[in-house]
């Protein structure tokens, strides 16, 4: 009948999107994805507010308040596999996970010239997936300092199609292909003219910064020390030392000399962690940890802010434009905390007194060249990340045992606690497992 | 066999009438042939002159003065078939067809026609009149009741309102649910092309007409409504929910003929529920003072304040939630300023009658070789809600002309509606909202006469719908309709016909939030006056061949096989800008805005490619087959499954045709039982649904980023459904016909979003995996009840019932809202609601039961398990018409009626609220049923300031029986006898007077405006539906 005639009748493309052939044909093509990838991150999900609302207010510095249902659920310990938070960083995770991996496939059959910009795009997708893998790994699986062998994530090195199986890795698993991806990044930027992109990407320092972050996590002292030196011989910055300093971090636009990278958020992007912080959000301080700030530390002002804290924005909008991914201190206070795993106590002491002393916290001048600087890294490192959402992974993986929901839960094992995988994943029948027995690890009322 | 007689005596007769020519006078009777009674009023004319009479009392007429050589007499009658007959000696007996019989006998099927008792399928016809009885904007509300199998959801009394509409019930949960519509075998776009909403361009119209609104009914000649397959799988994928096939006027050879019609009158709210208005002063004072004392009995109020309440009513501000305005007058309200305080009735100044006219003129003539028929009409409804009215210009031209074996013409069709469309959310710029949220003692003006509330921040409904600086919600809907169509007749029986079509549907809306709106005002300033404009265009462009045999063989065998090729191309532009901070509300455009908030613009298209094919056979008028095929290729299906084929078989059997038949004749005039067998497609699954995409617009860092936005799915394709109807048609004593049609229709490869693993980068994907069932029997009585010289009397019943399953869905798992379910095994949008169990007569608070009927009561509404209760579409539905004629006097009233669904009621968590809206207004109901004191049965709980009691949460307690029965049209109409219109030198004249929706039953336990709701049985703040009461008048020249 001569179909065939009619198949460019036939054929009709939207005209606000490609078709998933076309997706991938010039670097531009590519450098697409990757901003997209980026942008993903920006969602409600990652850090336009959920991981920040893990990492702060499910430990033990922040608390909620009752002024907004936002993230109550979880921040007060009522866990369930269908609850809306936890679905929303394990699909928004894996949105990202499944951009950077499409670049990445993509990038094995593309024709073109593999020019510099094409190289540095694909060692940020690298960076960003290993980033991703990361948060999935340590919210869905156990630390790796408490059972490297139990069920983490799932490890997507190619994008899964709808007629795919996957299954979880071990913790360790997760690890190694995270750190597989980070290798994979610095071999593209050790490429000859591949350039060094600015603040807001996953630059050659943030690489490193990962890195040491990684196998801190891992516990992998030697090398994390060693990642974290490099990053901050590629990054060249300096430490704040004036409240001045410190507060023009958050409240102003203009970068400071401590930021490695920040996610950058797009005036329109919803930032719903901002919200949190306001008049009628959900979260605050835990006074006690408030109160271990003297007055005379720079940070005093920013979190004695009565709203928003490192959210104050600047004068012209009020949502500050952009969330810290990596930051300097992080870099002392985990090369100080190497030291001190390897019995170095002085040199850890002399480490975290770059940090303590810039701010002038209640440490300074008063740290010990002994084992009990362990214990002094941790509050430091408590006081200078506050509302940046790393208390949760940094209480697991130090398997502490802390009071949660505002006191209400004491002396809990977080270490031993991951959350469920959301029930839609598991009920989508494509092989995702349930971990096993996740409710007997939830806190108690002692 | 009576008036085969008949017209064997007519034709012998003339036949001597050819051997006496020359005579002077003639005489006889003009009689209707159905039932051979004389027909009072015919007018007889000699063939080419001004020679003529009309017949008396009996039918029989005498023309004395013949012109020498006449040869022929015109016999015409309103609603017969003229007719010309050889003069003949001797008294001449002339006998009429009705010309309704003409139409009931041919189906139109939109590629051919076809004799209605060669037709094996489900379809029912409407004629000109029937679609012209209701005075709705939208012709369609004309169908609702009368046709079988016909239902409308009219969630919106308001003019021109979108209405679903599904044929046969619900075929579908995520495609499309509404049917084809074919205007002169063009496909009509019917989808809602209503305004965008501020700052949310992309969300669904928020306001909607549909385009069929633009359709002037004068210019119909009929509506066929196709349904089972062997109607409707000749249009493939687009007609799994049935077809509606309109056909216009055409001309007509002779002088032209000049018709005159005008409705003129007022559409008003025809009745208003007593339990549904609202409280006026001295009920809502007396009811709050109870409230504020049961307030303090359950400690809502501390003994202070209510010290204060009492004497000075001060601290009342702090603990109420009620606005400014509301604040300060119920402070008024316990005060001793009590004959200051306003007592303003909302509901009142909200709805309102207005004028509804309607005047249309048509020509109607041609020649043997060139025909015309020209329209041009005007329509205004003025809505009778503040802000609302519509519009409409039509004008029409229809041309056919014929040369020798060539025919050809076109059809051009343009109309513009003007719609000021107010919003139907909850939101509060719905004057239905304020009506009921804005309390007695808040005023319209202030004291210097300015509008009272706006510069307060709270909604006043007169000023925000203010002719000069109010809100506006306009949106015109131009349809522009070009048809040209060929045809070459090869040999005889074989035609080639070439239809082209091209409708461009073409909606401006312009939305402005004005001067009085609130959120204009900020910091003492009217800059925030924000206007949107979008503008939205569908084209359908088609091309369609057919070829179609038509031929009688031995006098035995009928046939008629039609072939064709059609192509068809569908594209969607819109266009939506939006910019705020006007100078004054007098400069509208947008240009004249100091900020641009936002713009965007879209395009959508589709195509389709058919052959198809339709093969009727009969022998001897007693055995009937037909069959068709149809090979639809879509650009919407995945390329694995990009063409679809669809077939049906049908059968009929005449068994009056057969001799053993021959002796009941008398009483069964007529018996066919037919049955067929095939199915349909919806390609309605999204434009691209099938397609792997990347979309932009998810930028980083101001550098544009790209995104996978949808997952490809290469086996997507059409829902099928497959369709079985078996029935039969009897006419008994040629005075009683019975259509009864059993249908059971199977959605198959119904269209899920599936859940996928999230590792994927996606949520889900969309597949082909649920089923769903739609069972009923539909019936259509007609009968002639009397008949006799002067007096007529005929009546029609038309029912249908209908059960919907849904058989199996992408997942075991339910899709479950805070009111309905989605689930195997129950109707679409079932009711899934905590049950209200009612008052505890002990202590006056609400009750629920903890799992449905039958399990303990709950005093707490979070202990209650939410349960099915009834489902939204109606399980039966029809109408009752009656039609009462004496000499030129005529009366009809038609009736419809719908039950066995639910009404979901969401506004009333504020209507019918017990005291838990603090200051709020109270309804009549609440205020005359609430529990006063221990031992009182009643349905309204305690009335308790800040009461907490969970009463006013979404429960059962707001679910109602949604049957009804409207009156919904009752006309009186005159037709001036031939013999008063030849004086006045018209050829008819007609004078009407008529009411549309005169009076709605519905059950006790309704409340509210009107039980219809939206397809999902969900209502709130809905456009109350309208009466109209009119006077028309026809004249024809």
């Amino acid at each position: 009948m001569g179909l065939t005639a009619c198949d460019d009748f036939l054929t009709e493309a939207p005209s606000d999107s490609i078709p998933d052939t076309e997706a991938f044909n010039t670097v531009d093509d590519f450098i697409n994805n990757l901003n997209g990838a980026y942008s993903t991150m920006g969602g409600e999900g990652l850090l336009g507010r959920d991981l920040l609302c893990f990492g702060d207010l499910c430990a033990d510095a922040c608390q909620h308040n009752t002024a907004s249902f936002n993230f109550q659920k979880l921040a007060v310990w009522s866990v369930n596999e269908s609850d809306d938070d936890i679905l929303a960083i394990w699909r928004t995770s894996y949105q990202v996970i499944d951009r950077t991996a499409r670049i990445i496939a993509n990038a094995e059959t593309f024709a073109g010239d593999a020019t510099p910009a094409f190289n540095a795009c694909l060692a940020q997708a690298h960076a960003l997936r290993a980033w991703a893998t990361f948060y999935v790994t340590n919210l869905f699986g156990l630390p790796f300092t408490r059972n490297p062998e139990a069920p983490g994530a799932v490890n997507v090195k190619t994008p899964v199609a709808t007629t795919d199986k996957v299954a979880r890795s071990t913790v360790a698993e997760n690890y190694a292909f995270m750190l597989d991806d980070i290798a994979a990044a610095q071999r593209y930027y050790a490429i000859q003219g591949v350039p060094d992109p600015n603040v807001y990407f996953f630059n050659r320092a943030a690489v490193y910064a990962l890195e040491a972050r990684v196998k801190l996590f891992m516990g992998n002292y030697p090398e994390a020390l060693t990642a974290a030196q490099k990053a901050i011989e590629q990054f060249g910055g300096s430490m704040a030392t004036t409240a001045e300093q410190y507060s023009a971090m958050w409240n102003t636009s203009a970068m400071s000399s401590e930021d490695i990278m920040r996610f950058q958020r797009s005036a329109t992007q919803t930032h719903s962690y901002y919200f949190m912080w306001g008049p009628s959000g959900g979260a605050e301080f835990v006074f006690s940890v408030l109160s271990e700030i003297p007055e005379t530390d720079i940070r005093y002002p920013i979190y004695n802010n009565t709203q928003y804290g490192k959210f104050c924005g600047t004068e012209l909008g009020n949502a500050t434009l952009s969330i810290p991914m990596f930051r300097l201190p992080e870099l002392y206070l985990t090369i100080a905390e190497c030291q001190a795993a390897q019995g170095r106590y002085n040199e850890a002491a002399q480490t975290l007194s770059i940090v303590s002393d810039a701010r002038h916290s209640a440490l300074s001048g008063h740290i010990g060249a002994d084992e009990s600087v362990m214990q002094q890294i941790q509050n430091e490192r408590k006081w200078e990340t506050l509302q940046e959402g790393h208390r949760l992974f940094d209480a697991r993986r130090w398997k502490l045992k802390i009071d949660v929901d505002g006191g209400k839960y004491r002396n809990f094992d977080i270490a031993n606690f991951c959350y469920p995988i959301p029930a839609d994943e598991v009920n989508s029948g494509y092989g995702v497992t349930q971990t096993d027995n996740w409710t007997a690890a939830l806190p108690e009322v002692i | 066999m009576k008036s085969l007689r008949t017209i064997l005596a007519t034709y012998l007769i003339a036949g001597n009438g050819m051997i006496f020519a020359q005579i002077s006078t003639v005489t006889g009777v003009v009689i209707a042939e159905e039932d051979a009674m004389p027909l009072t009023g015919a007018t007889v004319m000699v063939k080419n002159t001004d020679v003529g009479t009309v017949t008396d009392i009996d039918g029989n007429f005498t023309i004395t003065n013949l012109p020498p050589r006449s040869k022929t007499l015109v016999v015409s009658f309103v609603g017969m078939i003229t007719q010309e007959v050889e003069i003949t000696a001797g008294p001449m007996r002339i006998s009429l067809r009705s010309n309704t019989e003409v139409l009931e006998e041919v189906v139109i099927t939109g590629y051919g026609i076809t004799r209605k008792a060669a037709f094996t399928g489900a379809a029912q016809v409407l004629d000109d009149k029937a679609v012209r009885k209701k005075s709705d904007a939208n012709f369609l509300k004309s169908l609702e009741g009368s046709v079988a199998g016909f239902q409308m959801m009219n969630a919106s009394g308001q003019p021109g309102a979108y209405a679903a509409t599904t044929i046969r019930g619900t075929n579908s949960l995520n495609s499309g649910t509404e049917p084809l519509y074919v205007i002169d075998g063009v496909p009509m776009y019917t989808g809602n092309l209503g305004g965008m909403s501020f700052s949310n361009p992309s969300s669904a119209p928020t306001t909607g007409v549909n385009p069929i609104t633009n359709m002037n009914a004068n210019d119909i000649e009929s509506v066929t409504v196709l349904k089972d397959a062997t109607a409707t799988s000749i249009y493939g994928a687009r007609a799994a929910n049935g077809v509606v096939v309109i056909t216009t006027k055409r001309g007509k050879s002779g002088k032209a003929r000049v018709n005159f019609s005008a409705k003129f009158g007022r559409t008003y709210l025809g009745q208003m529920d007593s339990n549904y208005d609202m409280l006026g002063l001295e009920q809502f004072k007396e009811i709050w003072i109870e409230g504020i004392q049961n307030g303090y009995a359950a400690g809502n109020i501390t003994a202070d304040q209510l010290k204060l309440y009492a004497t000075q009513g001060e601290d009342l501000s702090n603990t109420c939630n009620a606005a400014a305005f509301g604040r300060a007058w119920g402070i008024a309200m316990f005060n001793a300023d009590w004959d200051k305080v306003p007592d303003t009735d909302w509901i009142d100044l909200a709805i309102r009658s207005s004028r509804v006219q309607e005047y249309n003129v048509s020509v109607q003539g041609g020649t043997e070789s060139v025909t015309y028929f020209a329209s041009l009409g005007y329509y205004e409804n003025g809505g009778i809600v503040v802000g609302s009215g519509l519009e409409r210009y039509s004008g029409r031209l229809n041309l056919d002309a014929r040369s020798g074996r060539a025919g050809y013409g076109a059809f051009i069709n343009i109309s513009l509606s003007d719609v000021d469309q107010i919003p139907i959310s909850s939101s509060y710029t719905n004057p239905i909202v304020l009506a009921y949220d804005t309390r007695p003692i808040q005023p319209v003006y202030n004291e210097d006469g300015t509008y009272a509330m706006v510069k307060e921040g709270d909604y006043n409904l007169v000023a925000l719908y203010d002719k000069q600086n109010g809100d506006i919600y306009n949106l015109k809907t131009l349809v522009t309709i070009l048809n040209p169509y060929f045809t070459y007749r090869i040999m005889d029986g074989l035609n080639w016909k070439t239809n082209a079509g091209l409708t461009i549907t073409e909606t401006n809306s312009f939305n402005f939030r004005g001067m009085n709106n609130p959120s204009s005002y900020t910091s003492g300033q009217y800059s925030s006056m924000t206007g949107t404009k979008s503008n939205r265009r569908a084209n359908t462009y088609s091309l369609t061949h057919t070829l179609n045999y038509d031929r009688k063989f031995n006098g035995l065998h009928n046939l008629n096989v039609i072939l064709g090729q059609e192509m068809q191309k569908l594209t969607l532009a819109e266009l939506y800008a939006e910019a705020k901070g006007y100078p004054y509300a007098d400069v509208k455009e947008l240009v004249n805005a100091s900020t641009p908030v936002t713009a965007r613009s879209n395009y959508q298209a589709s195509t389709l490619v058919s052959w198809f094919s339709n093969f009727e056979y009969n022998y001897d008028n007693k055995y009937y087959l037909s069959s068709s095929f149809r090979y639809d290729g879509s650009s919407r299906f995945g390329k694995n499954n990009r063409w679809a084929p669809f077939w049906s078989f049908g059968g009929k059997y005449r068994l009056t045709q057969e001799p053993f038949m021959a002796e009941v004749s008398d009483v069964l005039s007529d018996l066919m039982i037919h049955a067929s067998y095939g199915s349909v497609g919806n390609q309605d699954i999204g434009y691209y649904a099938a397609q792997g995409l990347y979309s932009y617009g998810y930028p980083y860092n101001s550098n544009p980023g790209a995104v996978p936005t949808q997952i490809e799915n290469p086996d997507l394709k059409w829902e099928t459904v497959a369709k079985f109807d078996i029935g039969f048609n009897a006419n008994f004593f040629h005075r009683l016909n019975l259509d009864v049609d059993f249908y059971n229709q199977r959605t198959k490869d119904m269209i899920f979003n599936v859940p996928l693993t999230m590792t994927s980068g996606f949520s889900n994907v969309t597949k082909n995996v649920g089923e769903m069932e739609n069972r009923g029997i539909e019936t259509v009585m007609n009968i002639v009840a009397i008949r006799t010289n002067h007096f007529r009397w005929d009546i029609s019943l038309t029912n249908t019932y209908n059960k919907n399953t849904i058989v199996a869905m992408a997942t075991d798992d339910p899709i479950i809202t805070n009111y309905n379910i989605q689930r195997p095994g129950s109707a679409v949008n079932t009711f899934y609601l905590k049950e209200w169990a009612g008052v505890d007569p002990a202590t006056g608070e609400p009750l629920w039961y903890t799992n449905g009927a039958g399990s303990p009561t709950t005093t707490n509404i979070n202990s209650a398990q939410q349960v099915a209760l009834g489902q939204a579409s109606p399980v039966y539905y029809g109408a009752l018409g009656m039609n009462f004629a004496y000499k030129g006097f005529d009366f009809s009233f038609d009736v419809n009626y719908s039950g066995g669904n639910q009404v979901f009621n969401r506004g009333f968590q504020y209507d019918l609220h017990c005291g838990s809206y603090k200051l709020g207004p109270v309804s009549q109901y609440v205020y005359k049923n609430r529990w006063k004191q221990p031992g009182d049965q009643t349905d309204v709980p305690r009335f308790i300031w800040g009461g907490n009691t969970g009463a006013a949460q979404l429960s059962s307690r707001y679910l109602m029986d949604a049957s009804y029965a409207r009156i919904k049209n009752i006309t009186l109409g005159y037709n001036l006898s031939a013999a008063l219109c030849k004086i006045l030198r018209t050829d008819h004249l007609r004078v009407y007077t008529s009411v549309d929706n005169l009076y709605t039953f519905t059950k006790k336990e309704f409340i509210g405006f009107d039980p219809q709701a939206k397809a999902d049985g969900y209502v709130q703040w809905a456009y109350p539906v309208a009466a109209t009461a009119l006077f028309g008048i026809n004249i024809g020249f």
